[in-house]
């Protein structure tokens, strides 16, 4: 998934997006580039508010979440890598495996704990390169219409 | 058994030192904490400094500095509700080298 960002400024989000102390108020600067297309890593849900874990302009070893409202989506596919775990608490999150599986990942990744910033060093790369892969022109629906059934020996290859 | 609370990393050069200022002077980011996803170390912090678990979070500069081959940013926790700032460090990522061939 691929996102352009469209606005950097505080001033640009909704009030539910501001939180003064955390420091997220109308004056902040977020560490983006209008215009610059970015990789998401990461998406969260919580309580109406969506954010996208990227490699901003202040990157790092981490990935850090910014508002939604900043972006447009400009590739929408949905990564290979990624699940998606609705906690208890109502947070909803699409990330990869091990921010799931591994207790505390991303606390210990922005921590720099070893292991945590190798997986994700490896994740990003792997992310990078899919998110690289042009998108595929849709069929238009007199072509899907079109089509013959597939046999069983095309969709064994139909990749996974 | 929770650890103790944790001083602050002292600077060990120039850089490192208006790094921390600045810090402690400017807007942060926050990375995560809260309700939404509990740090850690909030038990850790209610018992040394107070508050409630959600009520801690870990923030970042908003500066990073390179310095003599690593990149360093600082780190440290924030009660939302009283706003006290405790526990600064100062990260230090160093340049990934290439694995050598066997």
């Amino acid at each position: 998934m691929k996102i352009r960002c469209i606005a950097n400024k505080g001033a640009d989000l909704p009030e539910n997006y501001l939180n003064p102390p955390l420091d997220i108020t109308k004056e902040t600067e977020f560490k983006l580039t209008v215009g610059k297309e970015y990789t998401v890593y990461a998406i969260s849900e919580w309580e109406g508010n969506l954010g996208y874990y990227i490699c901003d302009e202040r990157y790092t070893y981490y990935p850090l979440e910014n508002p939604a409202p900043l972006f447009e989506i400009i590739d929408g596919r949905y990564s290979r890598y990624w699940q998606v775990q609705l906690a208890t608490n109502g947070l909803l999150e699409i990330a990869f495996e091990h921010w799931f599986s591994i207790p505390y990942f991303y606390d210990k990744l922005t921590d720099g704990e070893a292991e945590a910033v190798l997986i994700f060093d490896k994740i990003k790369e792997l992310m990078d390169s899919e998110a690289a892969i042009p998108q595929p022109q849709p069929f238009s629906v007199e072509e899907l219409l079109a089509m013959p059934p597939l046999s069983p020996e095309q969709l064994a290859k139909v990749p996974g | 058994m929770i650890r103790g609370a944790l001083p602050d990393d002292i600077p060990t050069n120039l850089q490192e030192q208006i790094l921390l200022q600045d810090a402690k002077a400017q807007p942060a980011i926050m990375i995560q904490g809260g309700s939404r996803r509990p740090l850690g170390d909030a038990p850790r912090l209610v018992a040394h400094y107070g508050g409630q678990p959600e009520d801690w979070y870990k923030m970042a500069s908003n500066q990073t500095a390179i310095i003599e081959g690593y990149v360093a940013e600082i780190h440290w926790y924030r009660n939302a509700c009283t706003l006290q700032n405790v526990e600064y460090k100062i990260k230090r990522t160093y340049p990934k080298t290439a694995p050598k061939n066997q």
